[in-house]
């Protein structure tokens, strides 16, 4: 093997794989199809609810079955 | 139009095969990714195992009348309703709203459900939705307080 040679296989190659895996993360993928949202639009996404499901303890009396508290807010 | 036969809106002219995605879609319909739902659980499970309370969060319409379909929600958690609160984010009207139980409601009171209301909106309004949900929880579990048993001084 000449010098050419020795270069092509022994940097030539490991070039061309790092250029294609280079080139692979660069293509158009799935991630990039997903619209993110900007501040103003509307919501057009199917509504959600969140729960964990730590076991909790209810206790048997309480004082006001109904009653409800909290808080609201707009932005 | 049988079933596999060839069209084309344009006779001579090439139209982009654009498929109907197969398989599992990921995140594609969601407003989170999988890694902003796994921090979200993660909230979620933290304030529960700290609080013994049961947190709910929502996302989504809420409706013409707000607290109403809240309160609706919460009622939805069944026997739990007493010791759940219910974080609920509507982006579409930009309104937050937090419900508390019979029991839950003596832990946090409606000033500092206020707060974790001002919190989330703070995040929210710029934009970052799940800052607001996550900071939310944070801030109710807070205030609620860790229970004694549960504390590791």
């Amino acid at each position: 093997m000449n010098t050419l040679q020795i270069i092509a296989v022994f940097v030539g190659i490991p070039a061309l794989i790092y250029g294609f895996i280079a080139a692979c993360t660069m293509l158009p993928g799935r991630a990039r199809e997903k619209a993110r949202r900007r501040i103003g639009e509307t919501w057009e996404f199917a509504p959600q609810w969140w729960a964990g499901d730590t076991p909790v303890t209810v206790p048997a009396d309480t004082v006001a079955p109904t009653g409800r508290g909290g808080a609201h807010g707009a932005w | 139009m049988a079933h596999g036969e060839l069209t084309s809106p344009e006779p001579g002219r090439a139209v982009r095969w654009s498929p109907p995605p197969v398989g599992p879609q990921g995140d594609l319909g969601s407003p989170f990714s999988t890694a902003e739902r796994n921090t979200l659980d993660e909230v979620i499970a933290a304030a529960e195992r700290a609080t013994g309370l049961r947190f709910s969060v929502y996302l989504g319409d809420l409706g013409p009348d707000t607290r109403t379909t809240s309160e609706g929600l919460l009622a939805g958690l069944g026997p739990e309703a007493t010791v759940s609160v219910l974080l609920a984010v509507s982006p579409g009207q930009k309104v937050v709203e937090v419900v508390t139980g019979a029991e839950s409601g003596r832990r946090i009171s409606d000033r500092s459900a206020r707060l974790a209301v001002l919190s989330t909106i703070a995040s929210c309004s710029d934009g970052d939705l799940l800052g607001g949900l996550v900071n939310g929880v944070r801030t109710l579990a807070d205030q609620a307080g860790t229970l004694p048993e549960r504390a590791n001084w």
